[in-house]
């Protein structure tokens, strides 16, 4: 069988898996039953890709290969595009996992914007060395406020350790680190994610808090409150409450989308957690101001 | 004052994990080594862990810290036994490290030079 991925919105940005069309969420590639001998993305219709689609493509497909099956991304005709997510990493990681990309002719360039590329990690010491060249970056490229790069690396810190630890993905986790600066202002793009087993299984690990939740979505509102681990160790559970906090500032906001849920977290003290499309593990996503 | 130098065991500047943290262990062993009475045991501790040169931490790296504190010191019974100064601290004390020191039935408070005063929750500054 082969399956055949398509973002739902072409011709404009494809910005997270939560645009998938719902009859994909049947498609886990976590699966054992997965059963699908060829898997295929097609972005060559899109005019932009940020950062969580393409983790998403890297999840999704690393996941794929890892079942056995034969992948391919097809790259944006817009040249543009493609130049971007070579240069965020995308294609070298998937044809470093055995993905077939043909991008011939987009030509690797350097981006001083591009902070930390799409870089695999497993263990919480490989989490600790891709921070640490994250902060190197940051503070060689100048980029932003001075005061904000050990503020953006302890961010992306807590997100990549989280997944070293918490995942259980058996094709580890991808992050990236990247700065933008566009009409709505400069800000700092951290995004990590995993093909794990996803935040509600990681908390039914804890039998305390199994009546606390039914949902990938009321997981997710859980497991950023303070203190709420699976792991049931009382000094535990700070992590993504410490992150959750942070982002309590004007104009940043996380994302976090986990199996069939999200929860977006934003300045106002708001948080939304809903019913969405299917991300294979967890991924997560911070917008910071620069 | 017991101090010890973060920079000279660890030579990350960003400090996250709990394994990075138990490295100390054996610096911050002998500061109790030294400080402890013949019978081994402590009455009232201060220890200063001074990070200088590191440029960043998280909320995992201070609770393993706070651990290896745990072990070496009486639990507070009838009053303040423990404090822990953070030295240098490559960031401000925000919510996520307040969250960890209660989690250690500690407070924490900035103080005026910048440096951060954990102790337990019923002490007072000394």
């Amino acid at each position: 069988m082969t399956l055949s991925i398509k973002p739902n919105k072409p011709k404009t940005s494809f910005s997270h898996a939560g645009e998938l069309l719902a009859r994909f969420d049947k498609s886990d590639p976590r699966n054992p039953g997965f059963g699908q001998d060829e898997v295929e993305i097609d972005l060559r219709e899109c005019d932009f890709v940020r950062p969580p689609a393409a983790l998403w493509c890297t999840v999704f497909l690393a996941l794929a290969v890892k079942g056995g099956a034969s992948c391919r991304l097809l790259v944006p005709t817009n040249l543009g595009v493609s130049l971007y997510l070579k240069g965020l990493g995308l294609f070298d990681i998937l044809k470093g996992i055995g993905v077939e990309v043909d991008d011939r002719d987009v030509n690797p360039r350097s981006d001083p914007k591009i902070v930390l590329p799409i870089t695999h990690f497993e263990t919480t010491a490989d989490a600790t060395r891709v921070t640490n060249t994250a902060f190197d970056s940051l503070q060689s490229a100048h980029l932003g406020a001075a005061n904000l790069t050990s503020v953006v690396t302890e961010l992306f810190s807590e997100l990549a350790l989280n997944a070293a630890q918490h995942s259980e993905s058996t094709v580890g986790s991808f992050g990236c680190v990247q700065f933008s600066d566009s009409e709505k202002g400069a800000r700092f793009a951290c995004t990590v994610a995993d093909g794990g087993i996803g935040v509600s299984a990681s908390l039914r690990r804890n039998a305390a808090l199994r009546s606390r939740f039914s949902y990938d979505w009321d997981a997710l509102e859980l497991a950023v409150r303070e203190r709420v681990s699976g792991t049931g160790d009382a000094s535990r559970g700070i992590g993504l409450y410490g992150v959750s906090e942070d982002v309590r500032r004007p104009g940043s906001s996380l994302l976090l989308h986990s199996g069939l849920g999200s929860l977006r977290i934003t300045e106002d003290l708001e948080s939304a957690a809903r019913r969405t499309r299917l991300f294979p593990g967890t991924l997560a996503f911070l917008s910071i101001p620069a | 004052m017991d101090t010890l130098r973060v920079n000279d065991v660890l030579k990350d500047r960003i400090l996250i994990s709990r394994e990075s943290a138990r490295l100390l262990e054996g610096a911050i062993a002998s500061i109790f080594a030294t400080t402890a009475d013949s019978t081994g045991h402590l009455e009232r501790v201060q220890v200063t862990v001074d990070f200088d040169s590191v440029e960043g931490i998280a909320p995992s790296f201070l609770d393993e810290l706070l651990l290896i504190f745990d072990k070496f010191v009486d639990k507070p019974a009838d009053g303040p036994k423990r404090s822990l100064i953070v030295a240098n601290p490559p960031t401000r004390l925000s919510s996520k490290f307040e969250a960890v020191a209660r989690g250690h039935r500690m407070t924490a408070s900035a103080r005026p030079d910048g440096s951060w005063l954990l102790t337990d929750a019923t002490g007072t500054d000394p």
